[in-house]
C-alpha cells in the first residue's frame, strides 16, 4: 500500500445536500444572532488561549462508574457563561441529551483555570474549561459505565500574538475511590507534577512550557500514575491506555 | 457579497471577531464541505459528518477570539477541532458495524434514489477503508490521512494536532513502514467488494 493507493481508495468528495446546508446554516445564524455583540462580551483577562485539545488518551483500572458519585453536582454553582458553553455542547449527545444545565457546578480549579461540568438527561455529563469557550466534552450515560480509571485531555494557551504557546492545562477524571493524586511526569529531570484529585474525581492543573509541551507529546514518552491517600501507587498508565505498571 | 468572498482566511477571521455574521457566512460556505468530506472519512458516515459540520462551524463562532491561523489558512484548525469532535464524539464505537447496519436495514434518506445508493456505496468503501486502517495506531493513522487525504504539509499537520514537526514526520515515517503489510492482509479480507453486498443482502 502506498499513499497514491490510499488517496484512489476515497470515495469521491460530495458537497453537503443543499436542504441539509441551508439547515445547518440557519441553525448556526439563529445561535450567532443569539450572541451579544462584541463589545458586550466578556473581556479576556489572559490573553488569547488556543483550543488545541487533544485528548491524549483514556487510562485504564475500571472502577466505580459516574453513576456511584452521590453528590457529583454539589459543588460551586458554575457562572452563567459556562452554563451556555455546557448547554453548546448538547450536540455531542445525539437526540437522547440534554445538559441540565441548571445543576451545573464547578468541579476543580487550578489558577485561573476552572473545568465546569453538569449532568445530562440521559445518565452522563459534559464538561468545559473556563467561561470562554474552552475545551469542553461530554460522557453520555452508555459510556460512563465504560468509562476507565483515568482518562484526561489538554488544553493548550497561546500568547496574545497567537503564535508561541504558553504551555497548556490538562485536566481529566480519576474514577477509583481510592485515588486523591495523579502524577504527571515532567521533562529535564523535573520532579512530578503532584495533582490532587476532587472529591468528585476531577482534576485540573495548569503546567508551563516546556513542561506541557513535553506532555502533550506523551503518547510516546512517560506514563502517568494514580496515586491513594498512602502514596502509593494504584496503576500507572500510558496514554495509550496501556497498564504498564502497578 | 463578491468582495467578501475573496477575501483571505486572515480577513475574514478579522471581519468575524468584529461580529462578522456575513464573514461567518462566507466561512461557512468555503469550508463546510471540506469538513464534511473530512469528517466522512473519518466516520463512514455521511450523516454523522453533517453533525460535524455543525459543531466545527459553531466552534468557529465561538472561539473566533482564539483561533490561530497557521501558514493563512484555517484548514489546519478546521481539522484539529473536527478530529477532536470526533474522537468525543458519543457515537464514535462502532460507526463502521453501524454503516452496514443502515445498508441493512434499508434506511431511507430524502435524496433521489440513484444519490442514497451511490452514498451508501460510499458508506462501505470507506468503512472498508477505515477497517484497514485500524492496523495502524491512531496518532500514526491521524497523521497519514491528514498527509494523504488532505494534502496538508507537516507544518500544517503540526499545527492541527499541536505537535512538534518533528513528531509528524516520524509518526508518518512509522505509519508508511506499518502500511505496506497491513493494507494487504486487510484487503484480501475485506476488499472484495462482492463480500459486502453478500453482508448487505442477508443481515
Amino acid at each position: 500500500m502506498n499513499e497514491s493507493q490510499l488517496r484512489r481508495s476515497l470515495p469521491h468528495e460530495r458537497r453537503l445536500p443543499y436542504e441539509r446546508r441551508e439547515a445547518i446554516k440557519e441553525a448556526l445564524m439563529a445561535r450567532i444572532d443569539a450572541d451579544p455583540p462584541a463589545t458586550a462580551r466578556r473581556p479576556r483577562r489572559h490573553g488569547r488561549r488556543a483550543l488545541v485539545a487533544a485528548t491524549m488518551g483514556a487510562t485504564v483500572v475500571a472502577a466505580g462508574t459516574l453513576a456511584a458519585a452521590t453528590d457529583l453536582w454539589s459543588g460551586p454553582p458554575a457562572p452563567t457563561r459556562a452554563r451556555q458553553d455546557l448547554g453548546d455542547l448538547e450536540r455531542l449527545l445525539g437526540r437522547d441529551g440534554r445538559v441540565d444545565q441548571g445543576r451545573a457546578v464547578e468541579l476543580a480549579r487550578s489558577g485561573d483555570r476552572v473545568l465546569y461540568g453538569a449532568p445530562t438527561g440521559d445518565g452522563g455529563y459534559c464538561i468545559t474549561i473556563g467561561t470562554d469557550g474552552g475545551t469542553g466534552q461530554c460522557t453520555p450515560f452508555d459510556e460512563t459505565s465504560l468509562e476507565k480509571a483515568v482518562w484526561f485531555g489538554t488544553e493548550g494557551r497561546v500568547d496574545q500574538t497567537g503564535g508561541r504557546y504558553m504551555g497548556g492545562t490538562v485536566f481529566g477524571r480519576v474514577t477509583d475511590a481510592k485515588a486523591v493524586s495523579v502524577e504527571i511526569p515532567l521533562p529535564g529531570g523535573a520532579p512530578a507534577a503532584q495533582v490532587a484529585v476532587g472529591r468528585n474525581g476531577f482534576f485540573i492543573t495548569t503546567l508551563p512550557e516546556p513542561a506541557w509541551r513535553a506532555q502533550l507529546g506523551g503518547a510516546e514518552t512517560g506514563p502517568v500514575t494514580v496515586l491513594d491517600a498512602g502514596g502509593n501507587s494504584l496503576g500507572t498508565f500510558d496514554s495509550a491506555g496501556n497498564r504498564v505498571a502497578m | 457579497m463578491l468582495a467578501i468572498q475573496q477575501q483571505s482566511d486572515a480577513e475574514l477571521l478579522v471581519a468575524l471577531r468584529a461580529d462578522g455574521r456575513q464573514a461567518f457566512e462566507v466561512l461557512f460556505e468555503r469550508y463546510s464541505d471540506f469538513v464534511y468530506n473530512f469528517a466522512f472519512r473519518r466516520t463512514g458516515s455521511w450523516s454523522e459528518a453533517e453533525e460535524v459540520v455543525e459543531i466545527v462551524l459553531l466552534e468557529l463562532w465561538r472561539q473566533r477570539d482564539r483561533v490561530v491561523l497557521k501558514h493563512g489558512s484555517l484548514r489546519p484548525w478546521m481539522c484539529g477541532v473536527a478530529l477532536n469532535c470526533i474522537r468525543r464524539s458519543s457515537r464514535s464505537r462502532d460507526r463502521q458495524h453501524r454503516a452496514f447496519g443502515r445498508v441493512a436495514a434499508g434506511e431511507t434518506i430524502e435524496d433521489p434514489a440513484d444519490a442514497v445508493v451511490s452514498r451508501l456505496d460510499d458508506e462501505v468503501r470507506m468503512t472498508e477503508l477505515l477497517v484497514a486502517l485500524e492496523a495502524l495506531p491512531v496518532p500514526q493513522r491521524e497523521v497519514l490521512t491528514l498527509f494523504v487525504w488532505e494534502e496538508l504539509s507537516y507544518e500544517e499537520i503540526a499545527s492541527a494536532l499541536d505537535l512538534p514537526v518533528g513528531t509528524v514526520r516520524s509518526r508518518l515515517s512509522r505509519a508508511r513502514a506499518a502500511l505496506g503489510p497491513s493494507w494487504q492482509d486487510a484487503h484480501q479480507t475485506a476488499g472484495d467488494p462482492r463480500s459486502v453486498n453478500r453482508k448487505r443482502g442477508t443481515a
